[in-house]
């Protein structure tokens, strides 16, 4: 335990990942992740969770991992090494309609991250994953957000409002998409 | 493809925002950092199972769940009237040691540490775990990782998943641990020690170890003479998990001690009309308005006050760090930016304890639960999280459903002494109405996160982070500047 390094990856490959839980079962070497993100009691933080289920409910690939998670920057960059690809699902409030379901590459985080922070508690996860290829972590080539936008008001409750649950097949319809790009 | 830009925004209403109000001479009057709160979820809780507590209140916050884990079954415990088993109690404080331990670590090294070994002058873009493994290489980085790590797994082979464990009930664990589980932690424990050790070198030769820092945590700039609350033992020694609550004054006299179901009889909590957060203070000295002093009810539960109000630390090679810690900064010690130094002796105490759990003969104990049998009423569990004293309050009826859910979480607890801390940063910046906006966002960022306050909802891959913003208004509460970061 002496020496630090090789810190990564944290896991090895397919064992003990699910936090929240593994939901689809995957071989020894998963390659492929895909996330929800999001806070499953606090209303339609939860659309992650929701899609994240959708997913696991229709797909058997022993390649895929899906997870369920409510964790930020640093433990996401370490949840996310060790696979090829990734795609996470988050909750969003930019403004739009309520539903509105967006798609963007992880590479436009830094743009969009602020500096200072009010949060004196983690990394914005595009720094994480600046520190993890930093420090030789296997962290995927291909990370991709699709954003649910929700109500701008937070509530705790399990449920979603009715724009958010009715993007919910949207948001699993461009999931399937980035699933079979691959398998094409 | 698709392009959209997405503005940082904050997630809950007031989450991220600081506030400064300005008096008739344009000085500053009265600061606040805005703090996400609870709303509803007392409310969300009220009719469910008390028994689902320690898996429902760790998803209010994604930064630590294990304190609202361990305070939600500890107050379950006394819902019930039930005791843990000694091999259930110490499982439960094994890992709320490894928790803490990677806790500490993470604001050591990721944020607040940046501030000192970067300099509070460096570029707000180097300020952070990069910044650090550039200057000093890269070993450190991958100790971090690694420290991060040895907490994480320990919480997942007691706590049953990483983060979010869910093996607390009440009564004790739902599992025991094995032989080789038990190694593995004390091995993890083994390398955090060292750890701690290699931490706490870090800091006294480059932070106190350097005229200019030192004089920062010495000086006047960051230090507010207030009340301290924090967990102590029957020795009086610094404890995380259980025992009383103690309060010591400015001067460092005793206020006063309580057991967690006495906390209503020493803990109010101010509103005031231009938030809807709230300000709690001790009741038995009053609410003086956002003052410090002997005379004013604020208090601070961090770290420092931990050190403060007890009588050291209960391991040997952290009690010999408090000693240091002691003799350069006196007792108590005000100064806020002393909290990180706390941090790190708690650091290596956490890892000490660590070990000591993790070899204790009863720790395999497969005797690890008390069933309840008594009918539910009404109990409090307190815990000490990283950031402060947690309290959680439970009422139900005689099926164990939930009629009331109170909560004083850490930071909480520091709203009123965090708004001190802030004021006093802005004052620096501000004289007669004008602003210099160079070096105030750092300097207000550098005055709030001493006290590594608790934004838990900050969890998400956008925003991800939430943007600090600052609003200087004038005596009529109009708006005068926006400060964005």
């Amino acid at each position: 335990m002496a020496d630090p390094r090789p810190a990564f990856p944290p896991l090895p490959a397919g064992e003990g990942r699910g936090e929240g839980k593994r939901i689809a079962p995957g071989s020894a070497a998963p390659t492929t992740l895909v996330i929800g993100l999001g806070n499953p009691i606090l209303g339609d933080d939860g659309v992650g969770w929701r899609v994240a289920e959708a997913v696991s409910a229709e797909l058997y690939d022993p390649d895929v991992d899906v997870l369920c998670l409510a964790v930020g920057g640093m433990t996401l960059m370490e949840r996310l090494a060790g696979y090829r690809r990734a795609l996470i699902v988050d909750a969003v409030v930019s403004g739009a309609p309520p539903g509105t379901v967006h798609d963007l590459p992880a590479d436009d985080m830094h743009r969009v991250m602020p500096h200072h922070t009010a949060s004196s508690h983690d990394l914005s996860l595009a720094t994480a994953l600046d520190l993890g290829r930093e420090l030789g972590a296997e962290l995927p080539a291909e990370i991709r957000i699709v954003g649910v936008e929700a109500s701008p008001a937070f509530e705790f409750g399990e449920a979603l409002s009715a724009p958010v649950a009715d993007a919910v097949p949207e948001a699993l319809a461009r999931v399937r998409a980035w699933l079979e790009g691959d398998w094409r | 493809m698709q392009r959209i830009s997405i503005d940082p925004m904050t997630r809950l209403e007031g989450h991220g925002k600081i506030e400064i109000f300005l008096d008739e001479a344009g000085d500053v009057a009265n600061a606040y950092l805005q703090v996400p709160e609870l709303r509803g979820f007392e409310r969300f809780c009220v009719g469910r199972p008390v028994e689902e507590m320690p898996v429902l209140t760790n998803r209010i916050c994604g930064v630590c769940p294990e304190a609202h884990h361990m305070a939600a079954a500890k107050a379950a415990d006394a819902v019930y009237g039930v005791t843990p088993p000694p091999a259930g109690r110490k499982l439960r404080e094994l890992l709320y040691s490894a928790f803490f331990f990677a806790d500490h670590t993470t604001h050591f090294f990721i944020l607040g540490g940046p501030d000192f070994l970067m300099g509070p002058d460096a570029p707000v873009a180097q300020r952070n775990i990069l910044g650090v493994i550039h200057k000093l290489g890269l070993e450190i980085g991958g100790k971090v990782i690694q420290a991060r790590k040895v907490g994480h797994t320990t919480v997942e082979i007691i706590g049953g998943r990483k983060v979010h464990p869910c093996t607390a009930v009440p009564g004790g664990q739902t599992k025991a641990i094995s032989e080789d589980e038990r190694q593995e932690i004390e091995k993890m424990g083994r390398w955090a020690v060292e750890f701690g050790q290699f931490a706490l070198r870090a800091f006294h030769d480059l932070v106190l170890g350097n005229k200019e820092y030192l004089d920062l945590i010495l000086g006047d700039a960051y230090t507010h003479k207030t009340y301290y609350m924090g967990l102590v033992d029957a020795q009086n020694k610094v404890n995380f998990y259980d025992g009383r609550v103690r309060v010591v004054g400015p001067d460092g006299s005793l206020h006063g001690i309580y057991a967690p179901d006495e906390y209503t009889d020493w803990i109010a909590e101010r509103v005031e009309p231009w938030s809807y957060l709230k300000f709690p203070y001790l009741k038995k000295v009053g609410w003086k308005g956002f003052t410090d002093g002997a005379e004013s009810g604020i208090y601070m539960a961090t770290p420092l006050s931990r050190l403060n109000v007890s009588d050291g630390m209960a391991t040997p090679l952290a009690q010999a760090e408090y000693e240091k810690f002691v003799a350069t900064l006196g007792k108590p010690a005000h100064s806020r930016l002393a909290i990180h130094w706390a941090r790190l002796i708690e650091l290596l105490y956490a890892a000490e304890r660590w070990v000591e759990l993790a070899i204790d003969p009863e720790i395999t104990s497969p005797d690890v639960r008390a069933l309840p049998t008594n009918t539910p009423t009404e109990g409090v569990g307190i815990v000490e999280a990283p950031r402060g004293t947690l309290t959680h309050h439970y009422r139900t009826d005689e099926k164990g459903l939930l009629t009331m859910v109170n909560l004083v979480v850490g930071t909480t607890n520091n709203n009123a002494a965090m708004s001190l801390s802030i004021g006093k940063a802005a004052k620096s910046l501000i004289k007669a109405g004008t602003v210099v906006t160079e070096g105030l966002l750092n300097r207000i960022e550098m005055a709030y996160r001493a006290y590594d306050p608790c934004l838990g909802c900050a969890t998400h891959a956008l925003p991800g982070k939430v943007p600090l913003e600052v609003s200087i208004r004038d005596a009529s509460g109009e708006l005068l500047e926006v400060l964005r970061g």
